[in-house]
């Protein structure tokens, strides 16, 4: 046995389960992928075999000793290195530099930088990643940046390596360029431990398949045996996503138009190219993707922090391209946060603070708050949209995160005179929410586009996309790559093959 | 007791905490250094309560600093470092001594005046700092510093060049005329209406942080400037104004010093003013109210450090290594931390200390 | 002008150079601590305190060599104080700096009127100066006879220029700095101790202003209350502007001691223009330079938009 787990359990904060009774076998020499969706705990299994987390329940063998790395530098020695998803590089010191932190060559208390470069060098031509030990890392492009992150590994005597969605940041170019490092790694007697949910990239170059979702173990594949359309299955399910029957919307006119909008990042990386999408009033048009595809920056400029580089977004007529978030939401558009600590809130801040971010303008003369009206108008929203805070003036980070989405939620709708807003972007609403919140929430969205809103709905989760989008839009590596019919009209498997691979090949009509 | 309440209460202990360890390191120094400790701690202690000058004196030691106090507090508020005070207190003073001292008529009326006048100094200075953060991104902490030292420069400048009184002896100006200079309410101590005026705007200051529009929109974009900005507040105008503010006050202390206490604008008139309302702001945990009691407190060992040098041998610095030992503790969380766990209760959850500055670091796992 | 032309002579480059030290010595450890990630404030307390330790020192001892190495023990200790109350106490960083300029301020003076009984000053009756240090090859060539006579301490703060350059840029402990400076989550995850990191850096801090304060007042012969005078804030933004490096501190500090000897030059031949603004000139071009080292580059400091 050479990486067997079993029964590996993690829970967060009491009630999330991350993992629940999973099980893997690892075999020497193998390319072993892991994929699923969202959510599905792949990260969380990276992260324990990595160090970084400890695992509730279970057990871990590697190498026929029990395995219970406490820290990433306990998994280093004993032979297990990680290539995270987010790199931990330093951008203004040199490769060589970055790959020897923590383990340097010194002669006689100076640093050995030729030793080092050598070394370095050595290693990266070694495994076919050609990098220049001498350049900065700021200066490396987003692949050769994952060769020094390999090569960091690498330098500390690993072998076994784990690499958490590798391709995620990749040009097709440079995937090609991974695998066929990885290829050498197995040539050279390395194990490689593979995260990811791009099956195509996945099926190339993995020896066994093992696929999670929601936490657990659905089953695990030598690659030969698995076809693509399996593998779909078995990542999104082939329950019915539905769980309650609920109407769908009767549309009306365009309310919400985006036109072509393209976002481009430094070094001319395009992380939006091209999007048209329309929303009508009475429809909630979902946006599936998986993350990382361009939500966040689709996010941004949907609510005006950040101008496009070129497109529209117009609003029942009106060009909001340029329009800062307090403008938009004058004219009616209404924009609920996907980080709801970071931007949907000031988690120090009381409850009361946080309600009242857009009320306060408008109660009470010479810039005074009337703070009676204004808890009143608190109350009747908490009351309208259930909830729960006996104390309006206890920090809001004391409050469920249910909670402090429907506040947020409450908020954010509820733009005075019981009048609807015209259009609404929600982003993941119903993120770390417990099951009875997320019918809520979702009944709320429904009764909002039946009173007329365009709802758009951009989620991780596809579910919920499902459950209620009248058309659904796919993003995936930062353009839409299908407009399918909603309603249930759509197979997870279809919507699902988009997310995952970017196009519809080999998977059978539903 | 929930986790909240138990949270304050571990705040108020450790400012407990760190008053007493400040207080008694100098009560340790006079012991050490005096001839006769047992006469220097009761004329420190007991002093300043002994009859009404040095009584009325305390008081009035502490009214500049409720000033400074409250102006740092909301520059803290909104996420900024305001060094300068010092720096503005002195430009304030020398702008609403200047008008009061050319001023063609002589009534009351004109004090308000004056004091504008000093306001619009003030804020000028302590507002370019802020700007030249939200346009250059230089850090304000050093530019305000910067600032600050150069205006005190200043000053000397023009009261040596262009207000000085020949006849006085010392770099000074002639003497205010009387209607000018605030009466005093305790006689003999120097307690005039400068104090009850701080008091005042304490109160504003705390009304308008927590009871108007732009009190709240400072202190959110104080608290998490990202959800600020994502509700459309405009955070770079408010932390330029916040900075103003604080100047403002600043120079308020400085103008109040002079018509209330001095008379007549003197070389080097303020006694820490600005740093020292740096450290009444965090014993108050930003909280304007809070201010009064930190400053009195102030106020006491100001007071208590002069009497005892007075009537007994000790140097009136002690005062100064006291709060400098306040200035180191106050913002240790380490200190709260431990007193919260001392207090901590089964299925307990604490949210941290009251008042959160920029560049506090998080805690390292 | 005569004032003007007087000014530009070999004299002034000598004062320049004289000038240049202390602030080239604090630029050094603000650009250690900086490296490290610790805005360090505090610098301006530590050379004050190291000034008077090296008083004392020499006065008690009569030897100038024990006096050197007091002051940079004064330096060294409070340095420590400051570390552990920011660091393991975890205070705020600005305030514990605030707090031990403040500290040093009030305990010198303090200290010097137990002392001597004059409160603000410090001075020993007979005690050594610093004495000048005559290089022949310097003194002989015309052109870089400004080189010679300076003090000890004067030489061998450029030769720490080079020490701390290597020290930051060639050794383990440097590229360990610098990458806790650059990103302290990353440097965890590569296992690195940052907070030892960051207290040695101030240690080292600590030293060189202990260092600069000796130089200070012991070439005076005594010292003043809050002599440090701005230095410690000076040498902080000559290590910004000098955009993290030996070097370019080096030259920074340079620029700031030519404001001061400019001042003080100015002061003395062109009775006209006020002493005042002279003393304020440093911190104007201090300011100045601040301003547009930051608006060239991603400072500490990041520009918020309305």
């Amino acid at each position: 046995m050479y990486l067997e787990c079993r029964g590996i359990s993690k829970t967060y904060g009491g009630t999330v389960r991350a993992l629940q009774d999973v099980e893997l076998t690892v075999t020497r020499g193998h390319v072993h992928a892991i994929i699923g969706e969202n959510g599905a705990g792949k990260s969380t299994l990276a992260k324990i075999l990595g160090g970084l987390v400890q695992r509730d329940g279970g057990s871990i063998s590697f190498k026929d000793q029990d395995y219970r790395p406490l820290s990433p530098r306990d998994a280093d020695a004993l032979g297990i290195g990680m290539v995270h998803q987010h790199f931990t590089l330093f951008p203004s010191l040199t490769v060589a530099e970055n790959v020897i932190l923590g383990r340097e060559p010194t002669a006689g208390g100076r640093l050995d930088m030729a030793r080092a470069v050598r070394e370095v060098s050595d290693l990266a031509s070694e495994y076919g990643m050609p990098v220049d030990p001498r350049r900065r890392v700021r200066e490396l492009s987003v692949g050769e940046r994952q060769r020094v992150e390999i090569l960091k590994a690498l330098y500390r005597d690993v072998e076994l390596l784990i690499l958490d969605e590798p391709t995620a940041v990749l040009t097709p170019q440079e995937v090609e360029g991974l695998f066929r490092g990885v290829q050498k790694l197995i040539a050279e007697r390395y194990t490689v431990i593979l995260i990811g949910h791009k099956l195509e990239e996945v099926l190339a170059v993995a020896d066994e398949i093992t696929v999670l979702r929601r936490g657990r173990v659905v089953g695990t594949h030598r690659k030969q045996d698995a076809t693509k359309e399996q593998l779909v299955k078995m990542m999104v399910g082939t329950d019915l996503a539905i769980d309650r029957q609920r109407a769908y919307g009767m549309p009306g006119d365009d309310v919400l138009e985006i036109v072509r909008l393209s976002v481009t990042g430094d070094r001319g990386r395009p992380l939006l190219e091209d999007i048209s999408l329309s929303v009508r009033d009475r429809e909630i048009v979902g946006v599936a993707g998986v993350e990382g595809n361009g939500q966040v920056e689709l996010e941004r400029v949907l609510c005006g922090l950040v101008v496009p580089t070129s497109g529209r977004v117009t609003l029942g007529g009106v060009d909001v391209t340029r329009v800062g978030p307090r403008r938009r939401r004058d004219l009616g558009l209404s924009y609920v946060p996907a980080d709801r600590m970071q931007w949907g809130c000031a988690p120090a801040a009381s409850v009361l603070d946080n309600a009242i971010s857009h009320t306060y303008r408008h109660h009470g003369g010479l810039g005074m708050l009337g703070r009676a009206a204004l808890r009143r108008g608190v109350e009747r929203m908490f009351g309208r949209f259930d909830v729960r805070a006996p104390n309006l003036l206890a920090p809001i980070s004391a409050l469920s995160g249910g909670n402090i989405q429907k506040l947020i939620l409450g908020r954010e709708l509820d733009i005075g005179e019981g009048e609807p807003p015209q259009a609404i972007l929600v982003f993941n609403p119903t993120r770390g929410i417990d099951i009875r919140g997320v019918e809520y929430i979702h009944d709320l969205l429904v009764s909002y586009r039946d009173s007329g809103c365009a709802i758009l709905l951009v989620s991780t989760d596809l579910d919920e996309i499902i459950a209620l989008s009248d058309r659904i839009a796919v993003l995936f590596a930062g353009r839409v790559v299908a407009v399918l019919p909603g309603r249930g009209q759509s197979t997870k498997e279809q919507l699902g093959s988009f997310m995952l691979q970017g196009n519809a090949e080999n998977v059978g009509a539903s | 007791m929930s986790g909240r309440q138990l949270d304050r209460l571990a705040d108020a202990l450790s400012l407990l905490f760190t008053v007493l360890v400040s207080l008694g390191a100098g009560v340790l120094i006079i012991y050490l250094t005096s001839k006769d400790p047992a006469g220097a701690l009761k004329a420190f202690f007991i002093g300043p309560f002994s009859n009404r000058l040095f009584f009325g004196n305390m008081l009035q030691a502490a009214s500049p600093l409720l000033f400074t106090g409250v102006g740092i507090a909301i520059a803290f508020r909104a996420g900024a470092f305001n060094l300068g005070g010092e720096g503005q207190v002195y430009a304030g003073g020398l702008v609403g001594t200047a008008v009061l001292l050319y001023a063609p008529w002589h009534t009351a009326w004109i004090i308000p005046v004056a004091a504008v006048a000093a306001i619009v100094a003030g804020a000028a200075f302590a507002g370019l700092s802020g700007w030249l953060r939200t346009r250059f991104g230089a850090t304000e902490v050093i530019t305000s510093f910067l600032i600050g030292s150069t205006l005190i420069y200043l000053f000397e400048f023009f009261l040596r060049r262009y207000l000085v009184d020949p006849t006085a002896g010392f770099p000074a100006t002639a003497p205010l005329a009387p209607a000018f200079r605030f009466s005093r309410v305790l006689m003999p101590s120097n307690l005039n209406l400068s104090f009850f005026i701080g008091l005042a705007m304490v109160v504003l200051v705390h009304v308008v942080m927590f009871r108007t529009g732009f009190g709240y929109q400072l202190r959110m974009a104080g608290l998490n400037p990202r959800f600020a900005r994502s509700s459309g507040m405009p955070v770079g105008r408010l932390f330029v104004i916040a900075m103003a503010l604080s100047g403002a006050f600043a120079a308020l202390a400085g103008i109040f010093a002079v018509t209330g206490v001095q008379g007549r604008l003197v070389t080097g008139f303020s006694a820490n003013y600005g740093w020292n309302g740096i450290t009444v702001a965090l014993i108050a945990r930003l909280y304007p109210l809070g201010v009064i009691p930190a400053a009195l407190l102030y106020g006491y060992l100001h007071a208590g450090a002069n009497t005892a040098a007075l009537l007994s041998d000790v140097s009136p610095r002690i005062a100064a290594i006291i709060q400098s030992l306040i200035f180191y503790l106050i913002t240790a969380q380490a200190i709260f931390a431990w007193i919260r766990r001392g207090l901590a209760r089964r299925s307990d959850t604490s949210e941290g200390p009251a008042a959160v500055l920029p560049g506090d670091r998080e805690p390292l796992e | 002008m005569t004032g003007l032309t007087q000014v530009l002579n070999l004299q002034l480059l000598f004062d320049l150079l004289r000038m240049t030290t202390p602030i080239l010595l604090l630029a050094l450890g603000a650009m250690i601590t900086d490296r490290g990630g610790v805005l360090n404030i505090a610098l301006e307390g530590l050379v004050l305190f190291g000034a008077f330790t090296a008083v004392l020192g020499t006065g008690v001892t009569g030897n100038l060599l024990v006096g050197v190495l007091c002051g940079i023990l004064g330096g060294l200790l409070l340095s420590l104080a400051f570390g552990w109350f920011s660091l393991y106490l975890r205070g705020n960083i600005f305030i514990v700096g605030l707090a031990t300029n403040a500290f040093a301020s009030a305990v010198t003076t303090y200290a010097a009127w137990l002392v001597s009984g004059r409160e603000g000053s410090l001075r020993f009756q007979g005690s050594p100066t610093l004495g000048a240090v005559n290089i022949p090859l310097l003194r002989d060539v015309p052109f870089l006879s400004f080189l010679n006579g300076h003090t000890v301490i004067d030489y061998v703060a450029w030769a720490l220029v080079v020490a701390v350059s290597i020290i930051v840029f060639r050794t383990r402990f440097g590229l360990r700095l610098r990458a806790v400076g650059e990103d302290p989550e990353a440097a965890r995850a590569a296992g690195i101790e940052v907070r030892r990191i960051q207290f040695v850096a101030v240690a080292a801090s600590g030293l060189l202003a202990g260092l600069a304060g000796a130089q200070l007042s012991l070439t005076l012969g005594g010292f003043v209350q809050d002599m440090s005078a701005g230095r410690g804030w000076i040498g902080l933004v000559a290590s910004i502007v000098g955009n993290g490096t030996a070097w370019g501190s080096a030259a920074a500090s340079v620029l700031f001691g030519a404001a001061e000897g400019i001042a003080n030059s100015l002061q003395i031949t062109a009775k006209q223009v006020p002493t005042q603004l002279l003393f304020a000139l440093p911190y104007v071009i201090t300011l100045v330079a601040l301003v547009f080292g930051s608006a060239t580059r991603r400072g500490r400091g990041d520009a918020l938009d309305g």
